[in-house]
């Protein structure tokens, strides 16, 4: 049989997509009247000829112009016209058939030209009838936020010529009327910080549209709240008095933002805009007016004070319980699914830290680890002489994380569902219980520690697994610790602890399940479900656990020996020095948010949060004692993300402003740090690289590699571009795993090189190139060479380099180069394995 | 012309859909072997077929209508292909033995070789459906061709 034959033998038990069957695919068709004539056929045209088809109808731009008149086109002209933001949009936008790589590029990239956002939605599959469903959908979205703001105008208004109840007394947050009266009694204040009248709504409406930069940088006055430290000021000192007109200059960064797209509307656009600002702040200063009097309210009630009742109150409540009244304080409560637990690091302020915990490719002794998407490779080396010593593919029911580099080791981690546990509870008449039989399955994530020597051999491998699915990992100080959450699990009774509790299987196979003791439990638990808290001694392979149950919205993070869990307003600390131990607890100023984030900076442990419609850093000791409280930051504005710099704080909104928070409570009107969205690779200790795309977006002609200092700042730049004339239209675009996954590049800082693997059609081939850079100490980059692979497609990209060699990874083979100047050593074929690799058997 | 296709031309819906019928699978095939997923193949085919029915009066003959609509579908196949380059194509999971062949070859290569196998085309006509050049496709459809003649 020829290979014709044998393709198509294959291609016709492939299963046709229900949306393809004819009459369902020629739905769209409306059946037109009986044909009167022959045929309407025009002048005989000439037949598709090879000469016809231009570049130009190749690309996918072409296609629009035969759209249907409702599309992309009409839908985003209804968007603009009704003001939609950027979040309505992607909301409705997420409600349709769009395709999830339309979908995801849309979100991705908020700088998108509103010609590039009509062409994504075209080249989406995305039909007449789906977008006339999203004309609607946008329609009633305008309606229902205009008459969502006419309501709150209206209880606004109301709100604001009522006389506020009498707690109210706290000088109230007064963006746009910061001459407002304020009350006459002015209680005695907690320990906390304040910030005065907020610098966005000013700022946002000296400038309302996009221009902002320059006049910002221009008014650098910045707020100096008076700080009170908790050591040195008695809780009923009066409050920070707030400081007129100050706070109009908070950073700005390039942001997405849908007032790009309305940037070339009309003037009458622009002229409306500072109006509709100013009445929506008064609105959303009047309502922070009555949620503080409200929260006062209710803390009157509830404690009969207006204010916390000095340091003790801060540390929350827990409950000491039993397993059986754990159980019973959260199996009656819903279990959210898995948090975000991790911050969003999308901006970074300065050189971050490593992005990823994980790694695709370790390098250790006289050993080179990689990873494909479910396969690990293990090849034994000396210098540029490899051998493969095995490959473990993971069988389909194990999700492969990645690799985990240890102190000198490395660590395979993975989650898969779990096993089958069986449980009976023999009946108790006296107590009215009955005999019961149950069985929960519970996920589990899964350490397998190498062996240093042979991490390649599987009887030298020690297995850990953790109930829960992972939340956070680290490594250091001969530690791995790591965090996992797992709702309450279903068919788990409480009078078996080890059906529900968090447990750890040793590699001897030994379970234990954590006792009740070290469960920290919340006063007033509001989710079913446990974060565990597990740490390995990689000395002695013992472990340790603990866990915090009961509390959604919740974020880990981890320095050095300690792990810190917020958990709605609570914090909690562990030390993992030594076993896993709990030292400590604390509230901060609001509840955790998608924002939210933490961060060590000297002896101080900074986090941020969500607080009645505006954000708050708090500030906290090696002991948890509050150091300082900064509140109601950002009032009215959408904060995104936190990014820190040592002991300064960014918190990013959606509107393109950023605060600034300084080491001492001050809003900073310029950011010290530059603030970026680049995936850095970190080079140095000193040296950030990050890879980026060079010409439009359409017709990426090259990329741009770059180096920045500790600060974020800009030190070199320089061009890898594929310089070839493009004839097709696959031609001249450049790309590299590395623009977002950093890891995959190759460096190394001792012999002053990076390597960085890029893809590209050069017009006959597909072009697989690891390009050799010289990085200086101080972070100048010039190319130095590169390695070439033809008409390749591999699956993964990555570069090592160690002890004078570059180890260019791919899925097919791996090429052994000298670093100093790039000439190959070898090249050495990479074997897949037949069989599957399953820990459970 | 044939009757089916001046009435399809005509708005006709049921002879639009029996020349449909008469061609989509290996449509289909085309998408999804040069494609990473059915997700995207199947989106590739739907907006080919109604940029082709839109486009229906420009073609004399059911068989110019059937090259259109690969033309079509070729034009977003590779539309993909450059959104490939700026974010990794997603793969289906646990794809089937010939899926998993496909995709080790290139994007370029992928496509020749199937629209070869499917349509019967060589490097010219494959030229005209793709816009891509006649040179670069007789060595795609070779390499392609062996790397597969190597592992089926």
């Amino acid at each position: 049989m020829d290979l014709k034959e044998t393709l198509n033998g294959y291609f016709q038990r492939t299963q046709i997509p229900p949306e393809l069957v004819p009459e369902k695919a020629t739905a769209f068709i409306k059946q037109k009247e009986a044909p009167k004539a022959p045929a309407p056929k025009p002048e005989p045209t000439p037949a598709p000829a090879p000469s016809e088809h231009t570049e130009a109808e190749t690309d996918a731009s072409a296609v629009k112009a035969e759209k249907p008149a409702i599309g992309a086109s009409a839908f985003i002209k209804v968007v603009r016209h009704h003001h939609l933001t950027g979040k309505e949009f992607l909301r409705i936008l997420g409600n349709s058939k769009i395709s999830n790589k339309a979908y995801q590029e849309i979100e991705g990239n908020p700088g998108l030209t509103v010609k590039r956002l009509i062409e994504i939605l075209e080249e989406s599959s995305l039909t007449t009838e789906d977008y006339e469903k999203l004309i609607i959908a946008a329609q009633q979205t305008a309606r229902r936020r205009d008459a969502a703001k006419e309501a709150k105008a209206a209880a606004a208004q109301k709100e604001a010529e009522e006389p506020a109840p009498a707690p109210v007394s706290k000088p109230a947050p007064a963006p746009v009327q910061p001459k407002a009266p304020e009350p006459a009694d002015k209680p005695a204040e907690p320990p906390t910080q304040e910030i005065k009248p907020l610098p966005t709504p000013a700022a946002k409406e000296e400038a309302p549209t996009e221009k902002v930069e320059e006049k910002e940088k221009n008014s650098p006055e910045s707020i100096k709240p008076e700080v009170q430290k908790t050591d040195e000021t008695p809780a009923a000192e009066a409050p920070a008095v707030p400081t007129e007109g100050s706070g109009r200059s908070p950073v700005r960064i390039d942001l997405d933002d849908e007032d790009e797209d309305e940037e070339d509307d009309e003037n009458e656009d622009d002229e409306k805009k500072p109006r509709s600002n100013k009445k929506l702040f008064i609105i959303v200063a009047v309502a922070a007016v009555a949620l503080l009097a409200l929260s006062f309210g209710i803390r009157y009630a509830i404690s009969g004070s207006l204010f916390p009742q000095g340091e003790s109150s801060e540390i929350p409540q827990v409950q000491q319980l039993d397993s059986e009244g754990i159980y019973n304080a959260l199996s009656v409560l819903p279990a959210q699914s898995v948090p975000a637990f991790t911050a969003d690091r999308t901006y970074k302020a300065g050189l971050p830290d490593d992005e990823s915990l994980f790694v695709s490719s370790v390098v250790i002794d006289n050993r080179l680890i990689f990873m494909t998407e479910d396969t690990i490779y293990f090849f034994s080396r000396d210098k540029g002489e490899l051998k493969q010593l095995d490959a473990r593919r993971y069988s389909e029911d194990i999700k492969l994380l990645g690799l985990l580099e240890t102190e000198g080791g490395a660590a395979v981690v993975s989650e898969y569902g779990g096993e089958s546990f069986s449980f009976s509870i023999p009946a108790d008449e006296e107590n009215g219980v009955e005999a019961y039989e149950g069985e929960v399955t519970r996920p589990e994530t899964v350490i397998e520690l190498l062996d240093k020597s042979e991490p390649e051999n599987l009887s030298k491998m020690k297995k850990y697994a953790f109930s829960g699915t992972l939340a956070g990992i680290w490594a250091s100080g001969g530690r791995i610790s790591l965090a996992s959450w797992e709702g309450v699990p279903e068919g788990s009774k409480a009078a078996e602890s080890a059906s529900f509790l968090p447990y750890c299987i040793n590699p001897d196979k030994y379970k234990a399940v954590c006792s009740a003791e070290n469960v920290f439990v919340p006063a007033e638990p509001s989710c079913g479900g446990f974060v565990g808290i597990y740490s390995i001694s990689l000395s002695d392979g013992k472990v340790s656990l603990a866990a915090a149950a009961g509390a959604q919205g919740q974020l880990v993070y981890a320095h050095e020996n300690n792990i810190f869990i917020l958990q709605d307003s609570s914090l909690i600390k562990y030390d993992v020095s030594d076993g896993v131990k709990q030292v400590g607890n604390a509230s901060v100023e609001g509840t955790a948010a998608a924002f939210s984030a933490m961060n060590v900076s000297g002896d101080n442990l900074l986090v941020t949060a969500s607080e009645n419609g505006s954000s708050a850093l708090s500030v906290f000791d090696a002991e948890l004692n509050t150091v300082m409280t900064v509140k109601e930051v950002g009032s009215g504005e959408e904060v995104i993300a936190t990014c820190f710099d040592g002991s300064s704080a960014y918190l990013v909104c959606q509107s393109g402003i950023v605060y600034g928070i300084d080491g001492e409570g001050n809003i900073i009107g310029e950011s010290p740090a530059v603030l970026s969205k680049n995936s850095v690779y970190r080079f140095s200790d000193g040296v950030g690289i990050c890879v980026s795309p060079s010409g439009t977006d359409e017709k990426r002609t090259g990329l741009i590699l770059s180096s920045f200092g500790k600060d974020g700042s800009l030190i070199s730049q320089t061009e890898i571009s594929s310089k070839t004339v493009a004839q097709n239209a696959l031609d001249e675009y450049l790309s590299s795993p590395a623009e977002t996954a950093p890891q995959t590049i190759g460096g190394s800082s001792e012999e002053g090189i990076a390597v960085i693997p890029v893809i590209y059609f050069d017009g006959v081939s597909q072009v697989e190139r690891f390009v050799l850079c010289s990085v200086s100490e101080n972070g100048e980059l010039s190319l130095a060479g590169s390695i070439s692979e033809y008409d390749r497609h591999s699956s993964v990209l990555l570069a090592e380099v160690a002890d004078g060699v570059i180890y260019a990874v791919s899925d097919v083979r791996v090429i052994t180069a000298e670093a100093s100047d790039g000439s190959i050593i070898n090249y050495f074929s990479v074997t897949a394995p037949e069989g599957e690799y399953s820990y459970v058997n | 012309m044939d009757d089916l296709f001046i009435q399809a031309a005509n708005g006709d819906k049921a002879a639009f859909t029996r020349i449909y019928e008469s061609v989509y699978k290996q449509i289909y095939y085309v998408s999804y072997y040069s494609l990473a997923n059915s997700k995207e193949a199947a989106s590739a085919v739907i907006g080919a077929l109604h940029s082709a029915y839109e486009n229906i009066s420009s073609c004399k003959s059911e068989e110019e209508f059937r090259f259109l609509l690969l033309k079509k579908t070729c034009d977003r196949i590779i539309a993909y292909y450059r959104e490939y380059r700026k974010t990794p194509p997603e793969y289906e999971k646990n794809p089937t033995f010939i899926k998993a062949r496909m995709i080790r070859l290139t994007d370029a290569e992928r496509l020749a070789v199937t629209i070869w196998a499917v349509f019967g085309y060589e490097a010219e006509q494959i030229s005209a459906v793709t816009g891509l050049s006649q040179d670069v496709l007789s060595r795609k459809l070779e390499s392609g061709r062996a790397k597969l003649a190597e592992k089926l």
